[in-house]
């Protein structure tokens, strides 16, 4: 894997309606021009919900859908280009690719599954039987699924398959992986495991890896960088940390940790420096707070204020220190395990709290306060 | 990945200029190219599907030889209008076309109890299936005589000996006794043998969900797996309909002394009685061609209705067969029953036959005798046919095969204009039964510039036998193909095989019970096949079914028989085999 294999799309156009006579009123393009560069090595998250086009872009990378404009290009290699009428068929782009399905072939064992792309016509006689038989070894021992090596491809439980269709994405050493929802289909723990092997394989093997999901927390957790996807175009890029703490519109804001977003005014800025703005914001019935963002706002304006649920504090109404407009109701409390989530009914939004188990309990109809962490509320674009 | 760069391999891609010829290979141009000769060979699956359609219906409106003598004329269609026959033939192979939707009933239960559940004698019930359905009906149908007939037959003269019985209780030679040898030596074990191997390819949980949901087994059936194998039932409806009105054997030999006359045989009549009316046999096929068309376009709607989604996925089909129980114990008892009654029946009497002095004298003092034995196996005709037999179902199989998979692969996988077109064409060469596909073959043959000199060849015979086998193989890949998740394509196209590595490494593979299927049955055809080939064939290229119709047409009973059992040890060696590759594909899943 050679350094600067960098891969870049420019303005990926792709809709499966262009030949419809008739358009329907939902019948959008899978993808609006979408443009990316992913640096060699990283670990690229595309995180959207359904219909987004996170998949329809993926499988445009893998070859296996021919956009109808824009380019790809991996390192110096054009991949396609409607411009230049350049389209490799997908066999010859040399990337390697889970499907959600895993994609299993049922009618060989483990070892043949893993060896397939190695003995392709493409490849015969590159590899020799020796060399295919280490290589494949080798990979089943990263993978951990060495002592599977001879068994059928059915008798796998689910994650024993995922693995297999890591290890035979991964056995002709691409410079890039492409992953479609691959953990979509385990139980929870299976998928959390999983999550850390995965990472830890790519780490290891330092392959540069596009992730499709629509799961929040497996993007947060994996990626090294992700894009939130909508409606065929990116929302917002940049580290999960970014995207976490300063959303830029309320898609993403709500799309990532389930933000609370509520209607508000600007009263006051403060350019703080860098490109991070400070705000002072106050409600419709009054309640004023503290706000940070990325998008330059005048004062007057209207904007949604993002609240992460950890930054919003619940308190007995009795020791609340300021003005009632931040008095409200406990309307309902779910117990998670490692925390409490309590509803809190304030004026006419309904606000989400999260508190760790140790804190102070609520129940139901209780009176409250809440109180905002610093930095706890983000303003976004609607 | 630069580094390992290959010719072909990588540097394929490595194109960072329209003059690079990297970028030819990749590029519009190849791709261009790549399609023109893919349209090339579409164009000509669809000439040749068309072609002996098109000389039929002209040949309908011509009181001469379509090719070189055509005479514009409507006489021939005025001749089978008026003709009391044409409504009487039609009309008798409607009633009894019917046997299509009842065998499958039956068939549909039968597979779907075997693929689900682990039935005792299995394997040796689908081996005897197969059998029964190579058993070349000439034979067969003269086993079923020799029980049948109200005159002499041994059931009916068994029959009499019980109290209240006076008379004959069957005859053979009615609606009931077609009916019967067809629907028990071939309709309901080709439609076994058509849905056990779609059943298998469904995941069982699909059924599983539906028991959870609280669904009976006859709810499940109906509203889960029936509609799971559309695609495949429909096939073999569509197909046993179109099969039901061309069969012909049969219905000569059992509805000429019942004076019963179906299309086919009305057909043959006009054809081979003196004086011969060939247009009006071509007007009344034209007639036939418009039910067949609209019966596939129906079959066009239903298949676009039903569900086509993919049911077998990555993720493994679980197949699990459910435990013996009692019940599947009865089940095994019975099917045994009914293939010892309907199958070893008629094949013993074939049997039998070959070694009796007399055909259906089985009283005669002394009945038995190896002569027609020695005669056939001492005689160089036969040992001709046996080669011939075997090399042109050889090049059928091989050749249909390949053709059959990568037109179904081209048409399931591809989308491109004029699809529908093509689908509709490769239906065409069932709407001619087997006399009138023979016929318009000849005709090519004897007519068509530069396609004279495979007159009198195994060229022409094989070619036939490709075409006729088409529309039915061809649907039926069509159909499975469309059932294996596109991602077990596309997860080997990742891998840097080609499309063409794809198909024979990942697709033929996944299909295989459906390939042993077809590969098996087009090789039969040349062992069976009697109503396409008699015209194009010479003594030259005489194959064993030929052998065997002119030893019966000539009163050599005895002797046919022989060359029946003959083939049938051959019929169940192909049998073996096609069970074998189909327990194996099995053992995969």
């Amino acid at each position: 894997m050679s350094a600067g294999m960098k891969l870049v799309v420019e303005d990926l156009r792709k809709d499966y309606h262009r030949l419809a006579r008739r358009r329907g009123e939902g019948d959008k393009p899978a993808l609006d021009g979408v443009s990316l560069a992913i640096e060699d090595g990283a670990f690229f998250t595309l995180l959207g919900p359904s219909g987004c086009g996170k998949t329809t872009l993926l499988r445009c990378i893998a070859g296996l859908e021919i956009p109808d404009g824009g380019e790809i290009r991996l390192g110096n290699r054009v991949l396609f280009s409607s411009a230049r009428g350049i389209n490799v068929p997908p066999n010859r782009r040399d990337l390697g690719m889970v499907f959600q399905s895993y994609a299993i072939w049922p009618h060989m064992d483990v070892s043949e599954n893993v060896a397939y792309p190695l003995t392709v016509r493409g490849r015969r006689g590159t590899y020799s039987r020796a060399d295919i038989d280490r290589r494949v070894a080798e990979l089943l021992d990263v993978i951990q699924i060495a002592h599977l090596a001879e068994r059928k491809a059915t008798m796998l439980s689910g994650g024993q398959q995922q693995r297999l269709a890591v290890a035979r994405a991964l056995v002709m050493e691409p410079p890039v992986l492409l992953l479609d929802e691959p953990l979509s289909n385990l139980d929870t723990r299976l998928r959390e495991d999983l999550r850390v092997e995965l990472t830890r394989i790519q780490e290891q093997l330092g392959v540069t890896s596009i992730y499709v999901t629509h799961d929040q927390s497996e993007a947060l957790a994996m990626s090294s960088s992700l894009a939130v996807m909508r409606d065929g175009t990116i929302e917002q890029r940049g580290t999960p940390e970014e995207l976490y703490d300063y959303p830029r519109t309320r898609f993403v804001a709500s799309f990532l940790g389930a933000a609370n977003l509520i209607q508000a005014r600007v009263r006051s800025v403060d350019n703080g420096g860098a490109d991070l703005f400070r705000f002072g914001v106050e409600t419709a019935w009054g309640a004023r707070f503290d706000a940070v963002g990325h998008v330059p706002f005048d004062p007057g304006d209207r904007v949604s204020a993002a609240l992460r649920p950890e930054g919003v504090r619940v308190i007995p109404r009795a020791e609340a220190r300021v003005d009632d407009t931040w008095s409200g109701t406990i309307e309902s409390a779910q117990f998670l395990g490692d925390a409490v989530v309590y509803f809190v009914r304030l004026r006419e939004v309904l606000l989400r709290a999260r508190s760790d188990r140790g804190g102070r309990r609520f129940a139901a109809g209780d009176a409250v306060a809440v109180e905002l962490r610093s930095e706890a509320c983000t303003l976004v674009a609607d | 990945m630069t580094d390992k760069a290959k010719p072909g391999v990588a540097s394929a891609g490595t194109a960072l200029s329209e003059s690079d010829p990297g970028a030819l290979w990749t590029g519009p141009v190849a791709e261009n190219l790549l399609r023109g000769f893919g349209w090339l060979c579409l164009a000509a699956v669809a000439a040749i599907c068309v072609l002996p359609v098109l000389l039929i219906v002209l040949g309908g409106f011509s009181e001469g030889e379509p090719i070189n003598e055509f005479a514009p004329t409507l006489e021939p269609w005025a001749r089978a209008l008026e003709s009391r026959h044409t409504i009487d033939s039609i009309v008798t192979s409607f009633v009894l076309s019917l046997r299509v939707p009842t065998a499958m009933l039956i068939a549909f239960f039968i597979a779907w109890y075997l693929a689900r559940n682990d039935v005792f004698g299995k394997r040796a019930i689908m081996f005897s299936l197969w059998v029964g359905f190579f058993l070349p009906i000439l034979p067969a149908t003269l086993g079923w005589i020799l029980l049948l007939d109200p005159n002499f037959g041994l059931v009916n003269a068994w029959l009499k000996n019980l109290p209240f019985v006076d008379g004959a209780l069957f005859d053979i030679y009615s609606l009931g006794g077609i009916t019967w040898v067809h629907i028990t030596l071939s309709t309901i074990p080709i439609m076994v043998i058509l849905i056990e191997p779609a059943q298998r390819l469904i995941d069982a949980s699909f059924e599983e969900a539906s028991t959870m949901s609280g669904a009976g087994t006859l709810t499940t059936l109906r509203r889960v797996t029936v509609p799971l194998i559309a695609p495949t039932l429909l096939t073999a409806f569509i197909a046993g309909t179109i099969r039901s009105l061309e069969a012909f054997e049969v219905e000569q030999l059992l509805g000429l002394p019942a004076d019963i006359l179906v299309y086919s045989t009305r057909i043959y009549h006009l054809l081979r009685v003196i004086p011969a009316d060939a247009p009006q046999s071509m007007a009344l096929s034209s007639f036939f061609l418009v039910i067949m068309f609209v019966l596939v376009l129906i079959y066009r709607v239903w298949l676009q209705r039903a569900s086509m989604a993919a049911t077998l996925t990555g993720r493994g089909a679980k197949l699990q067969p459910r435990q013996r129980t009692p019940r599947s114990y009865a089940v095994s008892a019975f099917l045994f029953l009914a293939i010892a009654v309907t199958i070893g029946l008629p094949f013993l009497m074939v049997l039998l036959s070959s070694f009796s002095r007399l055909f259906g004298f089985f009283h005669l003092p002394d009945p038995w005798t190896l002569g027609h034995w020695a005669t056939v196996l001492e005689g160089d005709e036969f040992l001709r046919a046996v080669s011939q037999s075997l090399m042109t179902g050889g090049a059928v199989a091989i050749a249909g095969t390949t053709i059959y998979l990568g037109l179904a692969w081209f048409i399931a996988r591809n989308a491109f204009p004029g699809k529908g077109a093509l689908s509709l064409a490769i239906w065409l060469p069932w709407a001619l039964p087997g006399v009138l596909l023979g016929t318009a073959f000849l005709v090519i043959f004897l007519n068509a510039p530069g396609l004279t000199i495979f007159y009198g060849t195994a060229v022409a015979l094989v070619t036939v036998l490709i075409v006729q086998g088409l529309p039915f193989a061809t649907h039926l890949f069509e159909a499975s193909i469309g059932q294996v998740s596109r991602e077990l394509e596309e997860s080997s196209l990742m891998s840097g095989a080609g499309r063409l590595e794809t198909v024979l490494r990942i697709t033929a593979p996944l299909v295989a019970p459906v390939v042993a299927t077809v590969f098996v049955l087009s090789f039969m055809s040349a062992i069976k096949d009697i109503s396409a080939t008699v015209l194009v064939s010479t003594p030259d290229t005489f194959t064993l079914p030929l052998l065997m119709f002119t030893y019966a047409t000539s009163g050599r009973l005895e002797v046919a028989a022989v060359v029946g059992v003959i083939t049938v040890l051959i019929a169940m060696a192909m049998a073996l085999l096609v069970t074998w590759i189909g327990d194996r594909a099995a053992l995969v899943r």
